[in-house]
């Protein structure tokens, strides 16, 4: 995990291959360059316009999103692409993590979707998207309103008209 | 950003809008464009339907080139995949109800020139007694009160003349839509064991698709008169059914199909 604080932020930041995030709301992240760069196109291109020794500002990211992308990063760093006689072996354990990852609750899904977006690390993204289509899949209208906490705010004639519209979806 | 996670809110529309790419599957985008307004905005994009259009049916980025430009992918989707569903749904079921029709029925000699009136009738539709469940094939009871017995000779030539008219429009000005003949022939009735004798006629095949209908042998009329006694070759006319047969398989086609083929000609 990364370690976290304001205070050591600034100096912690020249340490030698490290990089600083700061979400959202204010918190700092010390992560290793390689593990968040090779992943996130964002970091990487931010990386390479100079913010390598000040933080770099993820203002829609929330802390608990950029904590588990982080983890996402250097898990999939450290043991994903790897080539040779144990990357069965990590394809299992990364399938493994992703499965876990997956479970978080409804909330945190969505805003690891935005992080995942925001910071385009396209697996996470991929894996968080998926999850949510796989959660929709085979439910009807009400249904997909009592699981996703959606309030219907259509007039029941403007209800009547989108349904009538995807009529073919909706028996 | 949100992240309680004791109670859970309704998904940010910039997640809905990130989210839409990833669902493959037309329904599921389909339901989910239902849910409400922010979720119609964010599933039902020409971008996502057009490409959900281009994996289904490829054939349609021709339509788009040679056809209307203005139409919306989700409308194009939903059009045909409708029309998948209405062939697999069979024939609609028909507008035109056994109570909106009149069948009447008249027979009249035809030797003597004289065109005596030997039997006649007005029937309602919904007083029709269904000779069996869901055909087309009525019968009336000509020994049931109010009806005059009528006595024809077997072996004479009759015009049967048999119309169906719709329920309102038979006194319409120039109201030929509202009637439709099933048979008008003049015949002798082929006898069938003594007791019953029988006239056919060809009918036309539906407007709408003729060539279908010649292809399948068409549709035919047929009157039958239940016969009782009498002497000889004279006898009383005790019942008449009133059948549509399909050409093809010489057996009366159900009540819908029946009801759906007079639509054509009534509506």
């Amino acid at each position: 995990m990364a370690t976290t604080g304001a205070s050591d932020g600034a100096s912690a930041a020249k340490k030698e291959g490290l990089v600083t995030l700061m979400s959202g709301d204010g918190e700092i992240f010390e992560v290793e360059a390689a593990a968040v760069a090779a992943l996130s196109v964002t970091i990487r291109h931010a990386i390479e316009e100079g913010f390598g020794d000040r933080p770099i500002p993820l203002p829609i990211v929330g802390a608990r999103a950029l904590a588990l992308a982080v983890e996402y990063c250097r898990k999939h760093h450290s043991l994903g692409g790897g080539a040779g006689e144990d990357s069965a072996a990590y394809d299992d354990e990364l399938r493994a993590f992703d499965h876990n990852l997956a479970k978080v609750d409804r909330d945190t899904l969505f805003d690891l979707i935005e992080a995942a977006n925001y910071l385009e690390i396209e697996g996470l993204l991929n894996l968080m998207c998926r999850t949510v289509a796989e959660m929709m899949k085979g439910k009807s209208v009400e249904e997909l309103r009592r699981t996703f906490d959606v309030s219907n705010d259509y007039t029941p004639e403007e209800e009547e008209e989108v349904r009538r519209e995807v009529s073919w979806a909706l028996d | 950003m949100s992240s309680s996670s004791s109670s859970s809110s309704p998904p940010p529309w910039e997640a809905l809008q990130i989210l839409g790419p990833y669902i493959d599957d037309p329904k599921t985008l389909a339901t989910a464009s239902c849910v409400s307004s922010s979720w119609r905005a964010a599933f039902s994009g020409d971008h996502l339907w057009a490409r959900i259009c281009s994996s289904s049916y490829p054939s349609l980025s021709a339509l788009h080139l040679h056809g209307n430009p203005s139409s919306r992918p989700r409308a194009l989707f939903s059009a045909l995949r409708s029309a998948k569903r209405r062939r697999l749904r069979g024939p609609p079921k028909p507008r035109l109800a056994l109570r909106d029709l009149i069948f009447t029925l008249d027979v009249y000699r035809c030797s003597g020139g004289d065109g005596e009136s030997l039997l006649s009738f007005a029937k309602p539709g919904d007083e029709l007694a269904l000779k069996s469940g869901g055909i087309f094939l009525f019968e009336v009871d000509l020994t049931a009160g109010g009806n005059a017995a009528a006595a024809v000779n077997c072996r004479e030539e009759m015009k049967v003349v048999w119309t169906a008219v719709k329920v309102g429009c038979a006194c319409d000005v120039g109201g030929d839509v509202g009637a439709f003949s099933m048979m008008e022939c003049a015949a002798k009735g082929r006898a069938v064991g003594g007791s019953g004798l029988w006239f056919a006629e060809k009918l036309p095949g539906p407007p709408c698709c003729s060539s279908i209908a010649a292809e399948v042998g068409g549709a035919e009329a047929e009157v039958g008169m239940g016969l009782g006694g009498g002497d000889g070759e004279n006898r009383v006319v005790e019942r008449v059914s009133l059948g549509l047969l399909s050409g093809a398989s010489c057996r009366y086609v159900g009540l819908d199909d029946g009801l759906l083929y007079l639509q054509h000609f009534l509506f």
